[in-house]
Formats: structure tokens, C-alpha cells, sequence
């Protein structure tokens, strides 16, 4: 079973996503900030897809996405934000997808699939 | 004798020295004189300014007075001749007079004895005094001593009261300018001053012309260009304003600030057809050369070399009339024209010269209030910019604010929607399923507001790549087609076939159109006609593109046309209010801007300016 980690700081959230993405088939696990991502990264890995939220309190999605990709190359990262405008900026240089946070997981699930089957 | 000669003397000196008037005192004494020397006519007779003319200014009670005698020619007739030799002539009996003598008498049926004494001092000749009788009557030297000291005393009297005459004048042309310079005062908008300026130059207590037309100089098209025209179109009208002026004989103070209440333009023909000349300045035109050679005109209709342009002498029917310089700190500004075209009263020097007094003051208060109007313009276009300034600092605040508080609310959210979407799988088949329906339903709606606002707080726009205004229309329209058909709406495109491609962000410029038809297709409730056009626009040698979205909804309610552009301002029952202001910013990003046309109780239409920037900019 494929291993999801899921990062965001808010803990309805985190608890939405585990739910439905268990419900695709995938195994999930969840981190409330950047700290503890990486601290799961490498002791309950390997993880073949991080969700990542930007704006967190403590270590937040920026220097998390670039302490991943510095230590975990292959790791795919889908950024999950409220910051839609971004996108552009973001997209292109670190992460390997970036969602706008909507109640409709569908594009979520989709993005996933396409990454990691 | 000589008693008796200095008691006539000393009467007539206290009757040019009574403080009665003036026509009363010449006839007291023409009666003492011809009481005196015992003669039935004593006339007294005053050369008029050019010393031309002779007229009757006094008679005696007794004496004859006939059409044919009230005036002379200098150098014609008895008097004329007087006024011309400047001495005494008498003839003591007609029986005894000489052909040279007969051929000046003209009353030689009437009377015997003549004698007429010229009324001078040492240069000006004031006019004759005149005897005569019926009965022949020698002139003794005490007699002629008389008449001379007598001529001296009325010639002192007439000096004086040309000097006052004069006084009176200037000080009634002070007055007048006085007047004048206060009313141009009252105003300093430009249509009102040359209003006031002009009605100065006509009305019965100011120069008294019959129409004038004021022209001003406009430098940067090297032309003259009529502005305003003041006068009756005919004679009938002439007389009317005459007769009303002099019923109720208003000073011109009252005259301009009753038309200042009234707001009253001129509006007559003279007026409009004032509006429509324009002379080019190097024209041979005598107003063109009043501007060139810096000096007045005036032309009289046998002056044969005196160049005058078409529109001028056909359309204003000006042959005699006078063109005067208004100066202002050495440079003629522009040009009064004036006439008496009715009255055909001619134009003198005296009167060029008060009027050029007044129109070097007039070109002073126009020339103040063209460099207000500059600066007015000046600051208008400031308070524009500062507004703008303000509404798009405005913008970026409200949108930083909204973005924080989007953010904020996505999050709850996403929680709220997902689980609602969770619950809507758990309860399939349960009636409960239509209550999380509801809740998906808003949550979705609410995501659609966060999403325009955060367009809104997005600082820049995308890179620019040249599109074709035309595609990106096509492409709106297609999307829109079901809706248009929904709603009984046709579609005009008049699009045009070669259009320059513009620098743009195509998805943002999409949007634009998308929300400006949106608009126009909602306010057709009941179907219509929607126009969507596209054009190139040159304006101060910038080319734009210019797309026109015209609706025949009925156009947008006056109280809410300031406010169309205002986040957050809607009339609709289901909107954000925003797409108008999103509009608005995309198209300022793509520096052109968004014109509203609206015509109430028709439709409504937004024109869409964008520039076409070329690669060397």
C-alpha cells in the first residue's frame, strides 16, 4: 500500500484528508507541522507523496518543501494551500503539483493519482 | 455812451457768469443784446468740434428763426464768412451794399442792417454772434466796441463750457471703464467675461456700438477664432432693445448681474454664426492684420483697398465698422469687431480711442481668465489623478484585507465542505441527504467569493504575450452562447477585420469580457440585443484597440453609475460585486481603462480601451 504523509496544521483537516485518502487505497499518515514531517519522514518512512500546507505555525510549508527536497530527492510534494494566487510561483520551482484547498477533493485525488498511481 | 455801453457790458458778464443753464443764459443775452442795439435779431451761432459747422445755439425771443438758418458752413453766408475771416462785418444798409456784400446776405428780403462778430480768443474760433434789423442802422466804434467786448465775454462763457463738457466726458468714460472693470470682475470664467465685455461694448451706457464680435487668437492652430457675438439680428429687434433700454434705463452693472442670474448666453443668429469663423492668422483680412500689425481698424464702406473675409462681409453683412486689438502684456490675445450697422451712426476717432482703451483692459481680464482656465484644467487633471490614485491605494488595501481574511475563511472551509461531502456519501438514501446537499451547495458558493476576492488583492498580472482582441472575443462569446440563448438575447458582432494584436494576458482579459457580458446579459431580463464591437482608436498619436459591449437593458440608474466600480457594489440579488471592480483592475494592469456610456431608459454601454504598445517602447 502506497504511504501518504499528510501535513497541515489544522487538525479537521488533517482528519478529512486521512479519511478519503484511506478511502482511495492509500496509507496516511499526519503531521501537524514541518518539524514533525520531517521527523516522520525518517522514522516511519518511506513515503512516496507528501501533502504539504503552507502557512503553519512552527516550521511552515516553505522551508519544510525545502528541507524534503534537499534530503529526499524522489519524494513527490503536492503543496495544499489557501494561497491560490501563488500558484505560478510555486509550481515552478519546488513542488512537483500545487491545489488550492477546496472542499472538493477530486482535483486532490486526481493530482495524486497521476503522481503516484 | 460809454456809461451806457459798460451797463450793458456788466449785465451781460452777470449773465455769463449766472449759475442758469446753459441754453437759458445764451438766450437771456441774445434778448439784452438785441434790446441794447436796438435790433429785432440777435442770434448766437457755435462752431461744432471739427469747425465745420456753424449751428444756431441761441435766439432772441423776437427774432426769426427759420429751418434755413440754424446752420452754416464755415465760409458760407455772412456768419460763415465771419467765422472764416475771424473780424467783424457789418452792412449798415442794404441799399448801399455791394454785389460781394449781397451775395453773402441771405436774409436780404427780410432785413436792412447786418452785423456779425466773430466769438474768438487768441486760437479757436467758438462761433458768430448776429444782429440785424429792419430798419438800416450805422455802426458807430462804440457800437463795434460793444459787439467785440460783448463776442469776448460769450466766447469766455463757450470756453468754458467746452472745458467742462470735456471734463464731464472723461470723467463719464472713467466711469464707464469703472463699471466695466468691476463687472468683468464679478467672473472669471471665460463664456461670462466675454459676455460681460461685449454687452459693455454695446449697451446704451457703455460705448454704444450696435453689435460687436469678439474673436480671440489661437496660437497653436495659427488661427482667429470667433467666440461670442453681442447685437440685435435686425433692425426690428435694433429698435426694441433700444426702446426697453431706454424705458428702464439700467446702469451696465445692473444689466450684467441681471444676466448673470439669468445664466442668459446671447442667442442670437449674430451669435451662432460668430461661433463659426475662423480666420487663419496670415490672412489678408483687416482682422487678421488688427492681430499682426498690433493697431485698430476702421473701415469705412468707401475704403476699396480694405481687405475683409467672405465671412465677414456675407454673413455679418459688415461694410462700415472698426477692429480693435485686445492686448494683454504686449500680445494681442484677440479682436473686438464693432458696428452700428442700424443706427448707422459713423465711427469716430474718439470713439476707436475709448474703445481701445477698454479692450486693453478687456484683453488684461480675458488673458487672466484663460491662464485660470489653464490652471483649472491643470488642476482638475490632478484631483482626477489623486483620485484614482486614492481608489486604486483604496483597492490594494481592501484587497490585502479581503486576501487575509479569504485565506482565514478557507480553511474552515474546506474542513466544513469536506466533511459535508463525506456525509453526503454516508447518508445516501436517508432524507437527511438534502440538508448536506444545502451545505455542499454554499460552500461552494462561498469558495467562488473567496476566489474573486483574491483576484482582486493579486498584485501584478502575468507575463503579456500579443493576442488578437477579436479571438479572445470569440472565445467569451462561445462560452456565453447558452446563456445568450437562455435568455432571448441576440448577439451583434461588429468586429474589425484588420486589428493589431495587443500585449495581454489573454485568461485575464477573458475574464474581463466574461463579467462585462455577464452584466449586460443580466440586465436583459427580458431578452434584447446585445452589440459587442471592436475598432482601432487613435488619440494623441497613441493607438488603442476599443472594444464597445452595448446592452438594450435600460441602461444603469443614475444614483448608481458613481458607484459601478466600487467593490462590493452590486443590484443584483446573487453576486459578489466585484466583477465590475476586478474588471476595472485588470484593464488598468493592461494600462487602458473602462468607459461607461449610459443612456437611460435604453441600455447601457462599455467601451474597453486598450493600447496597442509597440516593441520600441
Amino acid at each position: 500500500m502506497k504511504k501518504i504523509l499528510v501535513v497541515d496544521d489544522e487538525e479537521n483537516i488533517r482528519m478529512l484528508y486521512q479519511e478519503e485518502l484511506q478511502e482511495e487505497g492509500y496509507e496516511v499518515t499526519a503531521a501537524s507541522n514541518g518539524n514533525e514531517a520531517l521527523e516522520l519522514l525518517s522514522k516511519a518512512g518511506p513515503f512516496e507523496l507528501v501533502t504539504l500546507d503552507i502557512r503553519m505555525t512552527g516550521m511552515d510549508g516553505i522551508n519544510t518543501v525545502r528541507a524534503i527536497k534537499e534530503k529526499y530527492q524522489g519524494l513527490a510534494v503536492v503543496l495544499v494551500t489557501a494561497y491560490g494566487e501563488y500558484k505560478q510561483d510555486f509550481s515552478t520551482w519546488a513542488s512537483d503539483a500545487y491545489i488550492v484547498k477546496s472542499a472538493d477533493l477530486t482535483e486532490l485525488k486526481a493530482t495524486i493519482k497521476k503522481i503516484i498511481g | 455812451m460809454i456809461e451806457r455801453n459798460l451797463k450793458t457790458l456788466r449785465k451781460i458778464i452777470d449773465l455769463a457768469n449766472s449759475p442758469s443753464y446753459s441754453g437759458e443764459k445764451f438766450k437771456e443775452m441774445a434778448n439784452l443784446i438785441s434790446e441794447e442795439f436796438g435790433v429785432e435779431n440777435c442770434r448766437v451761432y457755435v462752431t461744432d468740434k471739427n469747425c465745420m459747422n456753424l449751428s444756431l445755439k441761441a435766439i432772441n425771443d423776437s427774432g426769426y428763426s427759420g429751418e434755413e438758418i440754424s446752420s452754416y458752413r464755415i465760409g458760407s453766408g455772412l456768419v460763415g464768412a465771419t467765422a472764416s475771416k475771424k473780424e467783424l462785418m457789418s452792412i449798415s444798409d442794404i441799399s448801399y451794399a455791394t454785389v460781394e456784400e449781397l451775395a453773402l446776405l441771405d436774409e436780404a428780403d427780410r432785413y436792412s442792417f447786418f452785423a456779425s462778430s466773430p466769438i474768438v480768443d487768441d486760437k479757436t474760433v467758438y462761433g458768430v454772434l448776429y444782429i440785424s434789423s429792419e430798419r438800416p442802422r450805422s455802426l458807430r466804434d462804440a457800437d463795434r466796441e460793444l459787439l467785440y467786448a460783448v463776442s469776448q465775454v460769450i466766447a469766455t462763457s463757450l470756453r468754458e463750457e467746452r472745458h467742462q463738457a470735456q471734463a464731464q466726458k472723461v470723467a463719464r468714460e472713467f466711469s464707464i471703464l469703472y463699471d466695466i472693470s468691476t463687472a468683468t470682475m464679478t467672473t472669471i470664467k471665460l463664456d461670462r467675461l466675454l459676455h460681460i465685455i461685449l454687452t459693455a461694448v454695446t449697451v446704451g451706457d457703455g460705448l454704444e456700438f450696435n453689435r460687436a464680435i469678439l474673436m480671440l487668437v489661437n496660437e497653436r492652430s495659427n488661427i482667429i477664432q470667433g467666440m461670442m457675438g453681442v447685437g440685435p439680428d435686425t433692425i426690428e429687434e435694433a429698435w426694441k432693445a433700444w426702446g426697453e433700454f431706454s424705458r428702464n434705463r439700467r446702469g451696465l452693472l445692473e444689466i450684467v448681474s441681471a444676466q448673470m442670474k439669468e445664466g442668459k448666453a446671447p442667442s442670437s443668429r449674430l451669435n451662432e454664426i460668430a461661433k463659426t469663423i475662423r480666420l487663419p492668422l496670415d490672412s489678408p483680412c483687416i482682422v487678421a492684420r488688427t492681430v499682426r500689425e498690433q493697431r485698430s481698424f476702421n473701415v469705412g464702406a468707401e475704403d476699396e483697398d480694405q481687405t475683409i473675409g467672405t465671412v465677414l462681409s456675407e454673413k455679418l453683412g459688415l461694410s462700415t465698422f472698426a477692429s480693435v486689438p485686445l492686448m494683454a502684456s504686449g500680445k494681442v490675445v484677440g479682436v473686438i469687431i464693432v458696428d452700428n450697422c442700424f443706427n448707422k451712426r459713423p465711427i469716430t476717432d474718439e470713439d476707436i480711442r475709448f474703445l481701445t482703451m477698454f479692450a486693453n483692459q478687456a484683453g488684461l481680464s480675458i488673458e487672466n481668465s484663460l491662464l485660470y482656465s489653464d490652471i483649472n484644467e491643470a488642476h482638475l487633471e490632478l484631483k482626477e489623478t489623486h483620485e484614482r490614485l486614492l481608489q486604486s491605494e483604496k483597492l490594494a488595501a481592501l484587497g490585502e484585507m479581503a486576501a487575509n481574511v479569504a485565506h482565514e475563511i478557507r480553511n474552515p472551509l474546506t474542513s466544513l465542505g469536506g466533511f459535508a461531502r463525506r456525509l453526503l456519501k454516508k447518508v445516501e438514501g436517508h432524507t437527511e441527504k438534502r440538508y448536506a446537499e444545502i451545505i455542499v451547495k454554499e460552500v461552494d458558493r462561498l469558495e467562488g467569493l473567496l476566489t474573486d476576492i483574491l483576484v482582486l488583492s493579486k498584485k501584478s498580472a502575468g507575463p503579456f504575450k500579443s493576442h488578437n482582441v477579436n479571438k479572445i472575443i470569440d472565445s467569451v462569446t462561445h462560452q456565453l452562447s447558452d446563456e445568450l440563448k437562455k435568455k432571448k438575447v441576440e448577439l451583434k458582432k461588429e468586429l474589425a477585420d484588420s486589428l493589431p494584436g495587443i500585449d495581454c494576458d489573454f485568461q485575464q482579459l477573458k475574464q474581463v469580457f466574461i463579467n462585462l457580458l455577464t452584466n449586460s446579459i443580466q440586465a436583459m431580463q427580458d431578452g434584447g440585443t446585445l452589440t459587442i464591437g471592436t475598432y482601432l482608436i487613435t488619440e494623441a498619436e497613441k493607438s488603442y484597440v476599443g472594444i464597445s459591449i452595448a446592452d438594450t437593458g435600460g441602461g444603469i440608474p443614475e444614483n448608481f453609475v458613481n458607484n459601478i466600480f466600487n467593490p462590493f457594489f452590486t443590484t443584483k440579488d446573487t453576486g459578489t460585486g466585484l466583477g465590475l471592480s476586478i474588471s476595472n483592475r485588470i484593464v488598468a494592469q493592461h494600462r487602458g481603462e473602462i468607459e461607461l456610456i449610459n443612456r437611460p431608459g435604453e441600455g447601457a454601454t462599455f467601451i474597453v480601451k486598450l493600447p496597442i504598445i509597440h516593441e520600441e517602447s
